[in-house]
């Protein structure tokens, strides 16, 4: 059983997410929050963690350094809603800005159940192809 | 200071020196021995020497009295060459051998000192005045501007001689003007000021009728009893536009944020609609 957590702080995101991906077999705990979803990982561990890159109280891609600090072998995909409105700012690069601080994958906001399962699938075969290589090592 | 006692001195018709008071002993240096008898004119410089043999023959040939009664401003001419300015009042006496003339001698050399150091002065104030950035503007009690100094004609385009006795309230947009001639007439009536002392931002108007933000200050001082306003103009266009560069990107910021907010939960909820009907479908 996998188990994954989601740290998104609107609850609507939440649910719809957990509900998508409990259907398809896995085990999710949501996270309301930067500090809630720290202590989940405290708490357990996980097979992958899904973050909002734009949360309060963490200064904005913060969450996702932060929280692959904390569980640098757990994969992280980053979803992010947040668009720059002003034409005038180029929008920054956020697939590379996240994948510098440590996600595996991203994913922009609207996505579907099936796009965010296909991305997890990736990185969970990722994974332990990963975990493989150490171990044979 | 030594208060030098006007010296007096008696000549006759010939301008032959009868008496040479202590007074004149100690402005010329000669002693009355070395002049009485000889001619009046060994203590004059030229041109002054020439002109008096002039006004003497003059007086003899026709009677005519040139200088008798009015003071001039002459220099005498000291025993040891130098000369010094002097005041020079000349008086007849008729006497039965003929006229005597007198004449009495007030040194100037101290006024003359004191005037110069006044020049001195008004010329190293007139250079701060006119080599300041800030504009400087003297108004009178009734508000006529007596002095406009350059910066002020670079600052409100005007040249000094548009503005000079005209009231300053020509350099203030028409909001202000009732409001100054308040604090003038409030002034005159009750000796309050206002404003004095006190830096304010106002603005201030220009030849073509543009205004701009200008920090005031007024000080007072006293010339002859009367009283006028000094006003030190400092220019703030500059800190304001800043200002408003500061306030505009704030708003930026807060509406991209805003808007940001709002793109962020509308795409969350295009996610869970979305999301969702794919989901049920299945």
């Amino acid at each position: 059983m996998r188990r994954i957590l989601v740290v998104d702080d609107d609850p609507l995101i939440c649910s719809a997410i957990r509900a998508w991906l409990e259907e398809s077999g896995f085990t999710v705990f949501v996270a309301d929050g930067g500090q809630t979803g720290l202590d989940a990982l405290d708490g357990s561990t996980f097979d992958l963690m899904i973050v909002d890159i734009f949360m309060p109280h963490m200064h904005g891609f913060e969450s996702v350094r932060v929280f692959h600090q904390r569980a640098p072998m757990v994969p992280l995909i980053a979803i992010s809603g947040y668009v720059f409105a002003e034409q005038r700012t180029p929008a920054p690069d956020f697939l590379r800005m996240a994948l510098e601080l440590g996600a595996t994958r991203c994913l922009r906001k609207p996505f579907t159940p099936s796009t965010l399962l296909n991305v997890i699938d990736g990185c969970l075969l990722q994974s332990e192809a990963l975990k493989f290589k150490i171990v044979a090592r | 200071m030594e208060t030098a006692v006007d010296g007096v001195i008696l000549i006759d018709a010939r301008g032959c020196v009868l008496m040479f008071n202590s007074a004149c002993e100690k402005l010329f240096k000669y002693q009355a021995n070395e002049v009485i008898g000889q001619n009046v004119k060994m203590l004059m410089p030229e041109p002054y020497r020439e002109e008096h043999d002039g006004y003497i023959e003059n007086f003899h040939r026709t009677n005519e009295r040139k200088i008798i009664g009015i003071g001039r401003e002459v220099f005498g001419l000291r025993k040891d060459g130098t000369t010094f300015p002097m005041d020079l009042s000349v008086g007849e006496a008729k006497q039965d051998q003929g006229s005597i003339f007198v004449g009495i001698i007030h040194d100037l050399t101290e006024r003359e000192r004191v005037e110069r150091a006044l020049r001195e002065s008004n010329a190293r104030l007139k250079a701060v005045v006119d080599t300041a950035v800030d504009g400087v503007i003297l108004i009178d009690a009734r508000g006529c501007i007596v002095e406009f100094n350059p910066a002020c004609e670079k600052l409100f385009k005007y040249r000094t001689e548009e503005v000079l006795h005209q009231n300053v309230k020509m350099l203030m947009p028409p909001s202000y003007r009732t409001e100054h001639d308040g604090y003038i007439r409030n002034f005159r009536e009750t000796g309050e000021r206002k404003i004095i002392g006190i830096g304010r931002e106002v603005l201030g108007q220009r030849k073509d009728g543009s205004t701009f933000p200008m920090g005031l200050a007024v000080g007072e001082a006293r010339q002859e009893g009367e009283s006028i306003f000094v006003g030190i103009i400092h220019d703030l266009t500059e800190r304001k536009r800043t200002e408003e560069l500061l306030v505009q990107a704030q708003k930026m910021e807060m509406v991209g944020q805003l808007s940001g907010g709002i793109a962020h939960d509308f795409n969350n909820l295009l996610t869970v609609i979305v999301g969702n009907a794919e989901f049920l479908s299945e």
